[in-house]
């Protein structure tokens, strides 16, 4: 069995430390100089403190819940990472738990919309983000505004995007709130079946629910009790020497210029 | 000892033997013995309303004016197309009906809005429209607790995913007779839109207004069709926002729900699919101290608006003003038109 030499950043919560202990035997926790790999909590000073752990030499990265930055911190981190080749993965609590995936992979389509719902208490930018990382792992792409109407607590946009291969209209829909659980719930429609899943705003193991229906049955994903970024870090783990680069960045700042363009308040 | 009141069943004229009538209210007030008795049943068709008749022990009439003008009917329904509601609907209040449940829409037009309500003000005569999630338990339940809320909500989302008719008509009722085939009428995109409005938004549309400001003017920003049978619709009314989603696709599996939201609460209601009696939706208030719920009563909101016409017509209950069914209509009507002129911009192009 691999296993990694991890430091987990100062800034990450203590659900990082909780991380690392449920992969005793794969992951070894250790100060900044001996690591592998390090974890960074996407805390507002994120860039700054992923350029200064680039500088000391460090080169692989998990990225957890990175929340927005101005666009010109990104641009250098991007350059940076680039330029040393540094290895950048972005885990997301709702984008990367592990059961969207194996949504994605049971879509057949084509579909004539998919709508995300989400309700939670981050500003409205993030949201929107959260949402249009969901999209882009259930299979979404090629995301393109039709249209926006943002409040500061509210939001409901519709894009042109693509699904596997066929046009589909998006559709999401936001409210900041303190009701109840934090969470995003994403459906797809076609007029022969649908899918849908709920991803709570928890970054811990609570599991999403999923399922697709048909014209003669449902089928009901199995629960995965285990969190993004502990999914994440097992697939640090399983691939320690991976042979490309991987900079998640690039995609991410793309996004991020998409939800700031729908959040914006007119 | 006590003083019961026992009360004869009100008479009940139905206009229109379709599938509304059929599926809905024939067997809703089959239900309601004590309170309806079905007294005569008019259509175009009069074969269809024999026959249809016959299954409720009551009497086909030879013409509308026959049935409107039985001094023995109390309630008269209007099941007919939306192009004859407002004719009807005046017939009936001007002959003396109680009470006239008109099925959405009200009618097609601003203008007979102000007619029915005017002929209703000058009479007095009752006016129900059969938006039946008003008379809901969950609606109910959720308008309760969003009354008492300091604000009202930022976000008012209204959904609803459903199969075809055909699959819950097929689990109410059974067809009488053998209706005529309706021919397919081809439609512009922004016809559709439209109608979609006014005979399936609409069903939730007066929901939406009683959760908007008081006053608030809605204002359409977008509108799309789906396919093969759907619509997304942007609404800003004020400061708050309105999503209004649809569609129908062809697997089993219905989901229909209106979600208000605000900084400090959410509440919801889900409710039942259409023409099946199976109860109430529930129903849910939530903050961030907890969810209060309703669960799902036995009736339904088609139950629901004939134990409010009994209750009305008791004197039990406030009956609603004409103003506020014309304001039903007309906020509905002003998303229909908005929407299609938005489609008729984009199609122009």
């Amino acid at each position: 069995m691999s296993t990694i030499n991890l430091h987990i950043d100062c800034t990450t919560p203590a659900w990082g430390n909780a991380l690392a202990a449920s992969l005793p035997a794969s992951v070894i926790r250790v100060d900044g100089t001996a690591a592998d790999v390090i974890l960074v909590h996407g805390l507002p000073d994120w860039p700054a403190r992923l350029s200064a752990l680039i500088g000391e030499g460090h080169r692989r990265f998990i990225l957890a819940d990175p929340c927005i930055v101005p666009v010109a911190a990104l641009d250098e981190l991007t350059a940076l990472a680039g330029r040393t080749a540094s290895h950048v993965v972005i885990s997301e609590t709702h984008a990367d738990n592990p059961a969207v995936a194996p949504l994605r992979d049971l879509l057949e389509g084509p579909y004539s919309a998919v709508t995300i719902t989400g309700i939670g208490t981050d500003l409205l930018p993030d949201l929107a983000l959260q949402q249009i990382r969901i999209a882009r792992t259930a299979g979404l792409d090629d995301m393109a505004v039709v249209h926006s109407l943002a409040t500061p607590d509210t939001l409901v946009a519709t894009l042109d995007a693509q699904l596997k291969g066929a046009p589909v209209l998006l559709r999401l829909t936001i409210a900041r709130s303190h009701a109840g659980l934090a969470h995003h719930r994403l459906m797809a429609q076609a007029p022969t079946e649908t899918a849908c899943i709920e991803i709570a705003s928890t970054p811990g193991a609570r599991p999403a629910t999923a399922f697709r229906v048909t014209a003669h049955s449902a089928t009901v994903l199995p629960m995965i009790y285990e969190s993004a970024h502990r999914s994440a870090l097992r697939a640090v783990v399983a691939d320690p020497a991976p042979d490309g680069i991987r900079n998640d960045l690039c995609q991410w700042a793309q996004d991020v210029e998409l939800a700031l363009a729908l959040s914006t308040v007119r | 000892m006590g003083n019961s009141t026992v009360h004869t069943p009100l008479r009940v004229g139905l206009v229109g033997s379709g599938m509304v009538t059929r599926s809905i209210h024939l067997p809703a007030l089959a239900a309601l013995p004590d309170l309806f008795a079905v007294s005569a049943i008019w259509d175009v068709d009069p074969a269809l309303a024999a026959a249809t008749a016959a299954t409720c022990g009551a009497r086909a009439t030879g013409t509308l004016d026959e049935l409107l003008e039985d001094p023995a009917i109390d309630v008269v329904v209007i099941c007919s197309p939306a192009a004859f509601h407002a004719q009807q609907a005046v017939a009936a209040l001007r002959a003396g009906a109680k009470a006239v449940l008109v099925e959405k829409p009200l009618c097609t037009s601003r203008a007979e809005a102000q007619a029915i309500a005017g002929v209703a003000r000058e009479i007095g005569g009752l006016v129900l429209v059969g938006a039946m999630h008003l008379f809901d338990p969950a609606w109910q339940f959720m308008a309760e607790h969003v009354g008492k809320q300091d604000s009202p909500p930022s976000l008012v989302r209204s959904s609803i995913i459903l199969p075809p008719n055909a699959r819950f008509d097929g689990w109410a009722s059974e067809p009488i007779g053998s209706p005529a085939p309706r021919k397919p009428v081809q439609r512009t995109l922004a016809e559709m839109i439209r109608i979609s409005m006014l005979e399936l938004a609409i069903h939730d549309l007066p929901l939406v207004r009683r959760l908007l400001a008081p006053g608030a003017q809605p204002e359409v920003l977008y509108a799309r069709r789906l396919l093969p049978f759907g619509y997304m619709v942007t609404i800003r009314a004020g400061t708050q926002s309105v999503d209004l989603h649809a569609f129908m696709h062809g697997h089993w599996r219905p989901e229909w729900t209106l979600t208000a939201t605000a900084p400090e609460w959410q509440a919801t209601a889900e409710f039942t699919p259409s023409f099946v009696m199976a109860g109430s939706g529930s129903a849910g208030f939530t903050t961030a101290q907890g969810t209060l719920s309703a669960p799902p009563a036995a009736h339904n909101g088609y139950a629901g608006e004939w134990l409010a016409i009994a209750a009305m017509l008791r004197g039990e209950q406030p009956a609603p003003e004409p103003e506020e069914i014309v304001a039903d209509f007309t906020f509905a009507l002003s998303i229909a038109e908005q929407a299609a002129a938005l489609l008729e911009t984009e199609e122009a192009q």
